[in-house]
């Protein structure tokens, strides 16, 4: 049987535009206790700066904190969108992009990730706002 | 449609999504024109010329809008068709 999309796509992250992650943390650590939390990394791309935050067995909350060059999720939290993507880790990035720009979907955006160790990262969007952020395991 | 009259509707849209009331758009203007057209904003705009439109972009089409001119000859060709 052809193996489905979700059999290639393992969930990585849902990721959530914060003012300031360093305030955004404390409740995880306060309250939640936490502890794997990463430290803050630039995302000079997508002009952000991320922190991930282990929130379950390999399941992330990515914080995201847009700085001045990034209008549009600056724009987005003032509006009240927080959690704005999922993010998928996948195994063959290149044939499961193709499949999906062929399904309806188009690219918002192909970029290394310091966040990833500079894997390849894309986003894509099928139009509707559903925002996915595919990572190149390898 | 005439292409001109695309091209005010689409600098109106520009302005009210981007919240950039100084937009004027040509059919030269791409994204680097444009402080507030990054990648992002660029979904939220195809959203919205598809439902100003009443248009459904393909995956292509989308991909290959280099510049406002890109946009107005999709618009454009889909309206002519139907």
């Amino acid at each position: 049987m052809q193996p489905t999309f979700n059999d290639r796509m393992r969930f990585h992250h849902v990721g959530c535009i914060v003012d300031n992650i360093e305030q955004a943390v404390i409740p995880y650590k306060a309250i939640f206790h936490f502890t794997n939390i990463g430290k803050p990394v630039r995302v000079e791309e997508q002009k952000v700066v991320i922190c991930f935050i282990e929130i379950n067995n390999g399941v992330f909350l990515e914080l995201i904190q847009p700085d001045d060059g990034n209008s549009t999720l600056a724009k987005w939290k003032k509006k009240g969108i927080r959690y704005y993507h999922l993010g998928y880790s996948v195994d063959d990035l290149e044939r499961l992009l193709g499949e999906l720009l062929r399904s309806g979907y188009f690219l918002v955006s192909d970029f290394h990730s310091e966040a990833f160790g500079m894997k390849r990262c894309v986003f894509v969007s099928n139009g509707e706002m559903d925002l996915m952020e595919l990572i190149a395991n390898t | 449609m005439e292409k001109n009259e695309i091209l005010a509707r689409l600098n109106a849209l520009f302005i009210r999504e981007l919240d950039n009331k100084d937009i004027v758009l040509t059919e030269a203007t791409n994204a680097g024109d444009i402080k507030e057209w990054d990648s992002l904003a660029h979904v939220l705009l195809i959203v919205a010329i598809e439902k100003d439109f009443k248009i459904k972009f393909t995956s292509s089409e989308i991909m290959r809008m280099k510049n406002i001119g890109d946009v107005i000859s999709s618009i454009h060709g889909r309206l002519t068709k139907s």
